[in-house]
């Protein structure tokens, strides 16, 4: 499915609409830190307010013409200029970044407060402007078509997330935020020089530009290999996730929801772009089985590992893991031949499981949180009494588990469902035996929590009170993966607006 | 009908909902015998064979007929009857909130099955009859319980995991005609997944009714948690795998060979049943026992009407699981009488005796009605022999269940259940059983009281008779097998090398996050992945 060929394209209307999205956080950031911390909640969320609106009005916008939005900036086509785009796809990651970081932002919204009379905490700001700064780079990856300008993004999400993984301070953070980081920039320099290898091959870097005229010489060959390989790093996907679990299970809880559910996303988007996009006639879905044998592995790894914690929100890290590999059989079950139903389904069923897991893996996150608060630890085996002391923190993990079990009605069943149809439908069953045992696997894990969640409180336990806005926001992130249920199984046409039928 | 059906699906669903609010949850608590009784609305439909169906927007389908009315009425008014008896068990214990949670969620999940319409709703409302059980079992937090529920929870999770392989092989021999039931199965015949569809179909919903080999769990499961549970888990809930058979089972095309192994494994479990219970000094674990052999013989008569094509055969099978939904459960409401301290009184001993029997086909009870109703299609010959082989052994078991129960000592559990739940259970299993006859056989009632027919139903419960007090006068010591036997064995060998399993998998892991291993993969892959690529394109 390569992007429709675009030689010279204009800025539809409401293309500028990108060009905010992308800025608006960026001059939000270099508000709040001119200001200083005192205003720093109120500028973020009316930032991420306006980035609501603003995804909204895009989503819309490209429902309603069925085309992509287009904005060219200064008027200059590329190769010389820049030109920002919002296909189908985009527009359904830029609703779905914009309302998990409002979410997130609301969640932390009285952790990181600057209370008035006391001196200004530098954590809070770094946070705020972290959340800013993420907002600004997914925007940028969501709708950059050339290879460099996705790099920008990638390198701005990586440094905007890495504060957040090491906010907490302390040893073990920090240590974690520092294999990340070099594991990041490993990914960043092997996809660096993917790039400039693709540059020295066809004088360009649009992504347009490449698919038309992309020949699988051994520069391109080896520039898909570096690329491919840098994001997976990026990705976390098995066996290069070594830094995901201390990372993600370290940060404040509104920062591993973020990260979890939007961060890892950032780099798959663009390793969709590539592989559908800017490579679509070097995908041969054969030759990509090992990125499926890899997604197999970390499904299958992945969830054994998750059973076997001791801590919640490792646990809950280490589901991320087992859950990005069922978004890595994408490129072996769409198949090349365009329309068929089959490569539909594939694709549909990859998106939703992006989406639902993005918000079924923010509200559990937010719900370990709220645990680690309610009992000061988050040890697995002593999670008795919660049920009674805060069923609505229960009812978020229960639900977001649901939807990582891949029961329905919810998000993961849809996405679970049509990536099994594809599986099956071309004879895949390897796969399809790999994303079944991860859900019977999901579903040990899931359930091991609740039902200790659910037992008698340990005697002379203090239970801490949390508030109730918190507990509703964590519920409702997770409601959005339950009600993502009900859409009815077959392709969904927003999903291809922008690229060939 | 059609709000009927949504109500019995939400009602429960919205009680355990408003759990959340302290102070309702003691209300609610009481009303549990209340949450069943939307399935009420459709009891008619058992009797007038009647057909509804209503599809939801999202592809969601809800439909009434006759073997789904049926299973429905009995299970309905079970779950009534377990209701009560369970709140007054609950009524001033602490956790009764929790119980609560799971007993609503497993209700729904128990009825709405036998209406769903489509694949996705039966995946739903299945996994929902099934899962929520283990908060059941492992109520009281013993260490036999908790491994009970942990069997029944990795028998539901992997019967899942089986269903769903099925139901998706049926969505793409079904592409493009949606995802019913009624369509998806017309696609089966000409499927060229059909043998694996029917191979999944019947090991997922066989380890739900517990097909030998697949028993294991469920001696474990009905040995623990509380009586109230058990008896709705016993009668009502493991009738969704035969309602599971029944509509994901091919109905207008003979499969001779698929129905005839069905029918071997079934009667296979049916006698393998009678006989193993009698290792059990339990008076649960037998009960379990007699479950795999009644469900066993269910599957076998499925299995007959497959092989003949014989779309009646469902409803035959439904009619004689309405006994066992409600004398089965209300057998474990009489063991959870038995704890009040006082010894049983004889007319309740005698009447147990009765009702037991009806399983093995005691002239004049509803279960001898349903041998009857199913005689036509279980067919004569050997087959109708083996057939009045696990007639003889029901009664051997029942009747060793009877000397536990008489010999049981009452114990000094303040845990209550009134005997007016478990009378009321068999009462209506009888009275459903005779007023059904004729809807569902088409033949007036009157026939079970021909001589001929009462003989030929009275000479296997002799014959088991005569076979257990030889064994009584033996005294001979019997041999004693832990509940779940050769299946157990094998699930508690799972159960100690996935451990290693696991500790390999975490150890791969670990070594994974090593820097160099991460890095050096990170190498190997990128070669892999330039080289596949290199080697398509020569050049």
């Amino acid at each position: 499915m390569p992007l429709e060929a675009l030689p010279v394209t204009d800025s539809t209307a409401g293309g500028a609409l990108l060009v905010l999205a992308i800025v608006m956080p960026a001059v939000a950031l270099v508000a709040l830190l001119g200001l200083g911390g005192r205003g720093a909640r109120t500028i973020v969320a009316a930032a991420l307010l306006v980035q609501l609106l603003v995804a909204a009005r895009v989503a819309l916008l490209v429902a309603g013409t069925q085309a992509p939005l287009v904005y060219v900036v200064g008027g200059f086509h590329p190769p010389l200029g820049i030109t920002l785009r919002a296909d189908g796809i985009s527009a359904l990651m830029m609703v779905v970044s914009a309302v998990i970081l409002a979410a997130a932002a609301a969640f932390a919204w009285k952790d990181f407060a600057q209370p008035r009379g006391k001196p200004e905490a530098r954590l809070s700001l770094i946070f705020w402007s972290a959340l800013l700064a993420m907002t600004s780079a997914l925007n940028l990856l969501f709708t950059s078509t050339d290879l460099f300008n996705l790099y920008v993004g990638l390198e701005l999400l990586t440094f905007a997330a890495i504060p957040v993984v090491a906010i907490k301070g302390g040893a073990e953070t920090v240590r974690a935020a520092l294999r990340y980081l070099l594991f990041a920039v490993f990914g960043s320099m092997l996809y660096l020089l993917g790039i400039v290898l693709i540059y020295g091959a066809y004088g360009t870097l649009a992504t347009a530009e490449i698919a038309a005229h992309v020949t699988p010489n051994a520069a391109t060959l080896a520039a898909a290999g570096f690329v491919t390989v840098g994001l997976l790093a990026k990705t976390a996907l098995f066996p290069f996730h070594l830094w995901l679990p201390p990372a993600h299970a370290g940060a404040p809880a509104a920062g591993s929801a973020v990260l979890s559910a939007l961060v890892v996303k950032g780099s798959l988007f663009l390793l969709m772009r590539l592989w559908f996009d800017t490579f679509p006639t070097l995908r041969a879905p054969d030759d990509m089985q090992l990125l499926a044998l890899l997604g197999a592995l970390a499904v299958i790894i992945g969830s054994i590992t998750a059973l076997r914690q001791q801590r919640l929100k490792l646990l809950v890290a280490y589901s991320t893991v087992a859950q990005i590999g069922y978004m890595f059989f994408v490129f072996t079950l769409v198949p090349t031949d365009a329309g068929d139903v089959i490569a539909g389904t594939a694709w549909t069923g990859a998106w939703l499981q992006v989406v639902a897991h993005a918000f079924a893996k923010a509200g559990m996150f937010l719900a370990a949180g709220l645990v680690a608060e309610i009992l000061g630890h988050d040890r697995i085996r002593e999670l008795g009494g919660l049920s009674a002391k805060a069923p609505l923190v229960v009812l978020a993990f229960a639900i977001s588990g649901l939807s990582l079990m891949g029961l329905p009605p919810s998000g993961g069943f849809s996405a679970k469902f049509m990536l099994l149809v594809a599986a099956l439908a071309e004879g895949h069953w390897l796969w399809a035996i790999v994303i079944i045992a991860g859900g019977v696997l999901a579903g040990a894990y899931v359930f091991g929590v609740l039902s200790r969640m659910m037992a008698a409180p340990a005697a002379g336990v203090e239970l801490a009170t949390v508030g109730r806005g918190r507990q509703l926001i964590a519920l409702g992130l997770a409601l959005v993966a339950l009600l993502m249920g009900l859409l009815p199984l077959s392709p969904i046409a927003f999903l291809t607006i922008g690229r060939l039928p | 009908m059609i709000p009927g059906m949504l109500a019995m699906i939400v009602l429960p669903l919205a009680m355990a909902l408003l759990l959340l609010w302290a102070p309702l949850r003691p209300w609610i608590v009481r009303a549990l015998g209340l949450a069943p009784v939307p399935g009420l609305l459709l009891l008619p439909a058992a009797w007038d064979g009647g057909y509804s169906s209503v599809t939801l927007q999202g592809g969601w389908s809800y439909v009434l007929d006759q073997p789904g009315a049926l299973l429905l009425a009995a299970s309905t008014l079970l779950w009534i009857i377990g209701g009560f008896a369970a709140s007054r068990w609950l009524a001033g214990r602490r956790d009764q909130a929790r119980f609560a949670l799971w007993w609503l969620l497993t209700l729904s999940g128990s009825l709405g099955v036998f209406v769903a319409g489509d694949v996705v709703s039966f995946y739903a409302l299945y996994a929902l009859a099934s899962i929520p059980a283990y908060g059941l079992i492992v109520f009281a937090g013993g260490e036999d319980d908790l491994r009970a529920g942990r069997m029944t929870l990795a028998a539901a999770l992997i019967g899942e995991g089986l269903i769903l392989a099925a139901f998706v092989l049926l969505a793409v021999s079904a592409m493009g005609q949606g995802l019913a039931i009624a369509a998806v199965m017309n696609a089966l015949p000409q499927s060229p997944y059909a043998t694996i569809i029917l191979i999944l179909v019947v090991a997922g919903f066989g380890l739900k009714i517990g097909l030998v080999p697949l028993h294991g769990w469920m001696p474990l499961s009905y040995s623990a948690g509380p009586l109230a549970a058990t008896a709705v888990l016993s009668g009502a809930t493991s009738k969704a795998g035969i309602i599971g058979l029944i509509r994901f089972l091919p109905h207008d095309t003979a499969m001779p060979l698929a129905g005839g192994l069905i029918l071997t494994a079934g009667l296979f479990s049916a006698l393998y049943g009678a006989v193993l219970g009698l290792t059990q000094n339990n008076p649960r674990s037998v009960l379990a026992y007699s479950s795999v052999s009644q469900l066993g013989q269910m599957a076998a008569v499925l299995g007959a009407g497959l092989a003949a094509g014989m779309p009646g055969a469902d409803s035959v099978v439904a009619y004689y699981a309405v006994y066992h939904v409600l004398t089965k459960g209300g057998l474990f409401l009489l063991l959870g009488a038995q704890a009040e301290g006082r010894v049983t009184p004889t007319w309740q001993l005698v009447l147990a005796g009765v009702m037991a029997l009806g399983f093995a086909g005691l002239p004049l009870t509803g279960g001898a009605l349903g041998k009857l109703a199913f005689k036509d299609v279980a067919g004569g010959g050997a087959t109708g022999l083996l057939f009045a082989l696990a007639a003889v052994g029901s009664t051997v078991l029942m009747l060793h269940f009877l000397t536990l129960v008489r010999r049981a000592t009452p114990s000094a559990d303040r845990a209550s259940i009134s005997a007016a739940a478990w009378v009321g259970a068999v009462t209506a299993a009888t009275v459903l059983q005779w007023s059904l006859f004729s809807a569902v056989t088409g033949v007036s009632a009157a026939y079970a009281l021909k001589p001929g027919v009462i003989f030929e139903l009275l000479l296997p419960v002799v014959v088991g008779a005569l076979i257990a007090w030889a064994l009584a006068a033996t005294d001979r010591k019997r041999p004693q097998l832990p509940p779940g036997d050769i299946s157990a064995h094998a699930a508690g060998f799972i159960e100690r090398a996935s451990p290693r399993l696991a500790g390999l998998a975490t150890r791969l892991e670990t070594e994974m996050r090593r820097w160099p291993v991460s890095s050096l993969a990170l190498v190997v892959t990128l070669i892999v992945l330039v080289a596949m690529q290199a080697l398509r394109v020569p050049g």
